[in-house]
C-alpha cells in the first residue's frame, strides 16, 4: 500500500520538471475556471429546468377541503336568531353597525341585515348579496334582498369549512391569486422585507451590504439581506440545510425567477407558499389559509392590525406564534405597524387606532380539521372508495358533505352532558362511560351528526363507526317484521307463547334466555311481546318464522355484515357499529325504503368544475304495511313500553323507537326515529365491563335530549291504503265492536283482521253486516 | 283518542241515513290524518271506555311544522327548468334540495324518479316512484296514478312486459 503513493509522485515530479514554470500555473487555474464556468454553467440549466418545470405545473399539492352543509335560508325556514348568530361567526362574519362588505352584519330589534359573500357551489354560484331577515319564534318568517326590497324565495349561505384531506407532508394551504392580495398586505410586506422588490433583479446587493454591515456591528445576524426572491427560492426550491453553496443556489435560482417571470407572479408564489404557522401536526402555509387559521376570515376581509400581524408572523411563525406568545406577536405586529407608518403606508391617527386594536386571533381549533374529526373521517373513508389518496390530499378538490355542524354541536355536547350527569347521579367514577351517536334524515339518509365518543373534539377512536357491540333487543323489530310480513298467519294481536325456553346453542351448549324481569307472561299480544320487549317470546317467534328469515330481513333493512344463524340473534348478540344500526333504523323510518346513509353530497374540481354527485337512492325493502304495523308499534313502545321515559324529555311529540340492553348491562343503545330524524345512541365502556345501565337508563336520555334540543318533529305515518283498522277485545284478541268496553282499534291489513268475535260485538245486531262492508 | 270524535260523529250521521240509504252501500269512511279508515261500530252505550291503537298515555299534541310551500315550489320550477335544459344532474340536485325542506312531499318525489326516468335510470325510478306512492295520501289519486304509469313504462323499458301490465292495470 505505501508504495503506490510514493510511485506517483515521483512521475508527478517528472512531468512537472518538464513543464515551464509559467504555464504550469496558468493552464491548471485556466481549465478549473473553464471548469467552474461549464459546472456553473449546466448547473444554471438544470436549476432553469427545475425552476420552470416546478413554477409552471402544479405548484403545491392542495389538500381536498371539506364543507359542512349549507345553511338554507327562506321564509317558513326553521331558525332560531341564535342560530343564525352562531353560523355567522363559524363563518368569520363580523358584527358591525352597517354591513356594507361581504362578511359583515349587523341586527336591530330582532330584524338583521346580513352582507353574504358569493360562494361556488356544484350547481352554481350563489351571489353574494345584502339578506333582511326578520324572525317569528324559531323560525325565518322573512327573507329580503334588502338592495330592492323584494322578498327572496330561497338562498343559501355559504358552507363551514370543517377539515382539509392533507397529504403526508401535512403542508396545507388556501390558494389566493395575486388580485386577491390586499394592498396593505402586499405594502407592509415590502416594506419589512424587502423595500427594493419592484427594482431589483433578484437579488439586492445593498441589501446584503447593509445586512452584513448591520450584522458585523452587532456581532450577530440581526437583518436578513434576502429578498423576497430569494426567500421563495430558499422555501420553494431549498431544503433547509446552511451552507454557502445553498446560499449560491438560492441567489442562482432567484436570478433566474426574475429573469422568466413577472414580479406579480412571484409575489403570488410567495404570498402562498410562506409558512405562517403550525396546527399539530399541520403545517400552515400562505397568507389565504393563515388568514382562516389566525382570523376565521378570508384574507381580503382583514383589518390592518391583522395584516400587520401575518406580515410579522413571515419573520417566525412560532417564535411570534399570537396564541402561545401574544405578547411577543403583538410588538412583532406593533412593530410592523411603526414601518407601515414610516413608509407613509398608514396615517399616524389609523396605526394609533391599529396599535390599541387586541390581537384579535381565534380560539384555537375553531376553523381546522380537529373541528369534527369523527365526520370528517367518515367523509375520508367514503372517498377512498372512489378516489385515490394522492388525488385527495394533492387536487384542491371540494367536498361538499351533509354535516350539519349546528346539530353536530348540540349533539357532542348534549352526549358528554348525559354522561357525566349519568356518572355523577350512579356514583360510577367520572369518566368511565363512553358513548356515540349518530343523527340523519328520516326520508333520504343524509347524516347529520356523527359523534364517536365523548371527547368529540379530538381525533381518536371513532365509535361510531369502529365500536362493533352486540345490539342487543335493537334487533326486535327486524324479528316482528318478519313476523307482520307474514300477514296471514300473523298481527298485531296475535298471541306469541311467553314461556320459559331452553335451546342448544351454537356451541352445543345450553341456552334458557330470561326475560329482563326474569319472568314468563304466558300468551301476550304480539304488539305488547315488543312494547315490553319480551325475550322469550320474542325467541318463540323467531324460531317459528325461521332464523334464515329473520337475517334476510335484517339484510333487507341494510345490514352489511355476514350475520351467523345462531338463535341468540334473535336477541341481538349481533354485534353493529352505531352507524350500521342507523342504516338498519333509516329504512323503519321512511317506511320500508331504505336509502344508503351519505355523507358526501357533491365534489368539486379545484376550480369549481362539478366532478360528482352523490345522489339518494332509494330501494323499497319491506313491505309498507308490515312497516307501518310495525312502526305503530315502535310508537307504542316510546308512548307505554320500555321507552316510556322519553316523555320526560319529548313531551307531546310522537317518536317510534327500542330500547337495546346487552348481557350484563355492558351495552346501552337506543334507537329511534321522528317525522324528519332517525337517531341511534350507544352507551358503554371501551374496557366492555358492565355498566349497569339499561338501553332506557343510559342512552335513551341522551338520545331524548338531543332529538329535544334538535327539535324532532312528530312521526307522521301514511296508512297504507291496504291496511285497515278493527275493534278489537285487546286482552283476547278477538274482534270487538267499538261500544265494547275496552275494545281498541287495532290496523290490520286487509283481509287479515281477526274471524273470533268477541261476545259483545254482537249484542247490537248490525256488527256482521259492517264486517260484512270490509270483507 | 285522535279519532274518537269524527268517529262518533260520523257513526251518528250515518245512522241517521241508515233508514233512507240501502244496507249494501259502502259506508262512509273516517279519513284519518294518515288516511286509514276506521271502521263504523254502532254508537256506545254511554259510559263506556273507547281506546283506539293509539297507545295512548300521552296523546300527541305536537303537530309537525308547517312546510314552507314556496320555497319547495321555487326549486322545483328551478329543477323543470334545468330538465327542459337538459340539465338533469342540476334538475336532481334542486329537486334533493327541495327534498331537504319538505321530505315527506309525494310531487317532489315523483318529480326525481322523471328525472331518473329521462336519465335512463329505471330501477331507480321506479324506487322513487313506489316511495312517492307510499307518501301519498288517499285524496292524491292522480299522483298515484301518474306514479303506477311511470312504474310502467320504466318495467316496459327493461322489457319486464307483465310487471308492466300490472302497473298500468293500477294506474287505471
Amino acid at each position: 500500500m505505501p508504495r503506490k503513493p510514493r510511485r506517483k509522485s515521483t512521475s508527478s515530479k517528472k512531468r512537472q520538471r518538464a513543464n515551464p514554470r509559467k504555464r504550469s500555473w496558468l493552464r491548471p487555474l485556466l481549465g478549473l475556471a473553464m471548469l467552474g464556468l461549464l459546472l456553473v454553467g449546466g448547473y444554471t440549466l438544470y436549476l432553469s429546468h427545475e425552476v420552470r418545470v416546478k413554477f409552471e405545473g402544479k405548484r403545491w399539492a392542495v389538500p381536498a377541503r371539506v364543507y359542512a352543509q349549507p345553511l338554507e335560508l327562506f321564509a317558513g325556514a326553521p331558525l332560531s336568531q341564535a342560530r343564525l348568530r352562531d353560523e355567522l361567526s363559524a363563518l368569520g362574519f363580523r358584527q358591525v353597525r352597517n354591513p356594507v362588505k361581504g362578511g359583515q352584519w349587523s341586527s336591530a330589534g330582532g330584524r338583521y341585515l346580513v352582507q353574504t359573500r358569493s360562494f361556488l357551489f356544484w350547481d352554481g354560484e350563489e351571489p353574494g348579496r345584502l339578506l333582511e331577515l326578520r324572525f317569528a319564534g324559531d323560525q325565518l318568517s322573512e327573507l329580503n334582498d334588502a338592495a330592492s326590497g323584494q322578498p327572496l324565495d330561497i338562498m343559501r349561505l355559504e358552507p363551514t369549512e370543517i377539515g382539509s384531506i392533507y397529504p403526508a407532508h401535512r403542508e396545507d394551504r388556501v390558494l389566493v391569486r395575486r388580485d386577491q392580495l390586499p394592498d396593505a398586505l402586499v405594502a407592509g410586506l415590502l416594506a419589512v422585507e424587502d423595500r427594493k422588490f419592484y427594482s431589483h433583479h433578484g437579488i439586492d446587493p445593498m441589501g446584503i451590504a447593509r445586512a452584513l454591515w448591520a450584522n458585523v456591528r452587532a456581532g450577530r445576524t440581526v437583518q436578513g439581506g434576502s429578498t423576497l426572491t430569494q426567500q421563495l427560492a430558499k422555501n420553494f426550491f431549498l431544503t433547509e440545510e446552511r451552507s454557502l453553496w445553498r446560499k449560491f443556489s438560492e441567489a442562482l435560482i432567484a436570478l433566474i425567477l426574475e429573469a422568466r417571470y413577472d414580479k406579480d407572479e412571484i409575489l403570488e408564489a410567495y404570498a402562498n407558499e410562506i409558512y405562517l404557522g403550525q396546527d399539530g401536526q399541520r403545517a400552515i402555509h400562505g397568507f389565504g389559509l393563515a388568514a382562516h387559521f389566525y382570523f376565521g376570515r378570508p384574507l381580503q376581509e382583514l383589518r390592518e392590525p391583522e395584516v400587520a400581524l401575518l406580515v410579522g408572523l413571515v419573520k417566525g411563525a412560532s417564535y411570534y406564534n399570537p396564541r402561545r406568545n401574544p405578547e411577543r406577536a403583538k410588538a412583532r405586529r406593533d412593530l410592523v405597524l411603526d414601518v407601515m407608518v414610516e413608509q407613509g403606508l398608514l396615517d399616524a391617527r389609523q396605526a394609533q387606532r391599529a396599535r390599541s386594536a387586541p390581537l384579535g386571533v381565534t380560539e384555537r381549533g375553531k376553523r381546522d380539521s380537529a373541528s369534527y374529526p369523527d365526520f370528517v373521517d367518515l367523509v375520508r373513508r367514503h372517498l377512498r372508495r372512489d378516489y385515490r389518496e394522492e388525488d385527495l390530499t394533492s387536487e384542491g378538490l371540494r367536498i361538499f358533505t351533509t354535516l350539519d355542524p349546528w346539530a353536530q354541536r348540540q349533539t357532542e355536547r348534549l352526549l358528554a352532558d348525559q354522561l357525566a350527569r349519568i356518572e355523577r347521579q350512579r356514583g360510577i367514577p367520572a369518566g368511565t362511560l363512553e358513548g356515540a351517536a349518530v343523527v340523519a334524515t328520516a326520508q333520504s339518509g343524509e347524516i347529520t351528526a356523527l359523534v364517536g365518543g365523548r371527547q368529540a373534539g379530538y381525533a381518536g377512536f371513532n365509535r361510531a363507526i369502529d365500536a362493533i357491540r352486540p345490539i342487543g333487543s335493537l334487533v326486535k323489530p327486524a324479528v316482528y317484521l318478519t313476523a307482520l310480513g307474514r300477514s296471514g298467519s300473523y298481527n298485531l294481536v296475535t298471541p306469541l307463547d311467553d314461556s320459559a325456553i331452553q335451546l342448544r346453542d351454537e356451541r352445543d351448549q345450553l341456552w334458557a334466555p330470561q326475560n329482563y324481569d326474569q319472568t314468563s307472561h304466558g300468551m301476550v299480544p304480539l304488539h305488547r311481546a315488543l312494547a315490553q320487549s319480551y325475550n322469550l317470546a320474542t325467541v318463540h317467534l323467531g324460531l317459528d318464522l325461521g332464523l334464515a328469515s329473520v337475517i334476510d330481513t335484517l339484510q333487507e333493512l341494510g345490514v352489511e355484515r355476514n350475520i351467523q344463524p345462531y338463535p341468540s340473534v334473535l336477541l341481538g348478540s349481533l354485534s353493529l357499529s352505531p352507524l350500521e344500526v342507523t342504516q338498519l333504523y333509516q329504512t323503519l323510518a321512511a317506511g320500508g325504503f331504505r336509502s344508503p346513509l351519505r355523507a358526501i353530497r357533491e365534489v368539486q374540481d379545484n376550480s369549481g368544475q362539478p366532478l360528482q354527485r352523490y345522489p339518494v337512492e332509494v330501494a323499497r325493502a319491506a313491505d309498507a304495511a308490515a312497516v307501518f304495523l310495525l312502526n305503530r308499534n315502535l310508537v307504542e313502545v316510546a308512548r307505554e313500553g320500555t321507552a316510556r321515559g322519553l316523555a320526560n324529555y319529548l313531551p307531546g311529540t310522537e317518536v317510534a323507537g327500542k330500547t337495546g340492553t346487552t348481557n350484563d348491562l355492558r351495552d346501552s343503545w337506543f334507537a329511534g326515529f321522528g317525522g324528519d330524524r332517525v337517531g341511534v345512541v350507544w352507551v358503554g365502556r371501551d374496557d366492555n365491563q358492565p355498566t349497569g345501565l339499561t338501553g332506557s337508563s343510559g342512552a335513551l336520555p341522551v338520545w331524548g335530549r338531543v332529538m329535544a334540543a334538535l327539535a324532532i318533529q312528530p312521526l307522521q305515518l301514511s296508512t297504507p291504503g291496504n291496511v285497515t283498522y278493527e275493534w278489537v277485545n285487546p286482552d283476547s284478541g278477538d274482534l270487538s265492536a267499538e261500544h265494547c268496553s275496552g275494545a281498541v282499534a287495532f290496523p290490520f291489513i286487509t283481509g287479515t283482521a281477526p274471524t273470533n268475535a268477541d261476545p259483545c260485538r254482537g249484542s247490537f245486531g248490525v256488527g256482521d253486516a259492517i264486517r260484512r262492508w270490509f270483507e | 283518542m285522535r279519532f274518537q270524535y269524527p268517529a262518533t260523529l260520523l257513526l251518528s250521521l250515518l245512522l241517521a241515513a241508515c233508514g233512507t240509504a240501502p244496507r249494501t252501500e259502502p259506508p262512509a269512511t273516517v279519513i284519518t290524518p294518515g288516511g286509514a279508515a276506521l271502521p263504523p261500530s254502532p254508537p256506545p252505550p254511554p259510559g263506556t271506555e273507547i281506546r283506539p291503537y293509539e297507545p295512548s298515555a300521552l296523546p300527541p299534541s305536537a303537530q309537525p311544522r308547517p312546510v314552507p310551500n314556496r320555497a319547495v315550489a321555487v326549486l322545483q320550477r328551478r329543477a323543470d327548468d334545468q330538465q327542459r335544459a337538459g340539465d338533469l344532474d342540476g334538475a336532481a340536485a334542486s329537486l334533493e334540495r327541495a327534498l331537504r325542506i319538505s321530505p315527506r312531499d309525494p310531487m317532489v318525489w315523483h318529480r326525481l324518479a322523471l328525472v331518473r326516468e329521462q336519465q335512463g335510470r329505471y330501477g331507480q325510478a321506479e324506487e322513487l316512484s313506489s316511495k312517492s306512492n307510499s307518501l301519498a295520501d288517499g285524496l292524491e289519486t292522480q299522483l298515484v296514478r301518474d306514479n303506477w304509469r311511470l312504474i310502467a313504462r320504466c318495467r316496459r323499458a327493461v322489457g319486464d312486459l307483465a310487471g308492466a301490465r300490472a302497473a298500468e292495470a293500477r294506474a287505471r
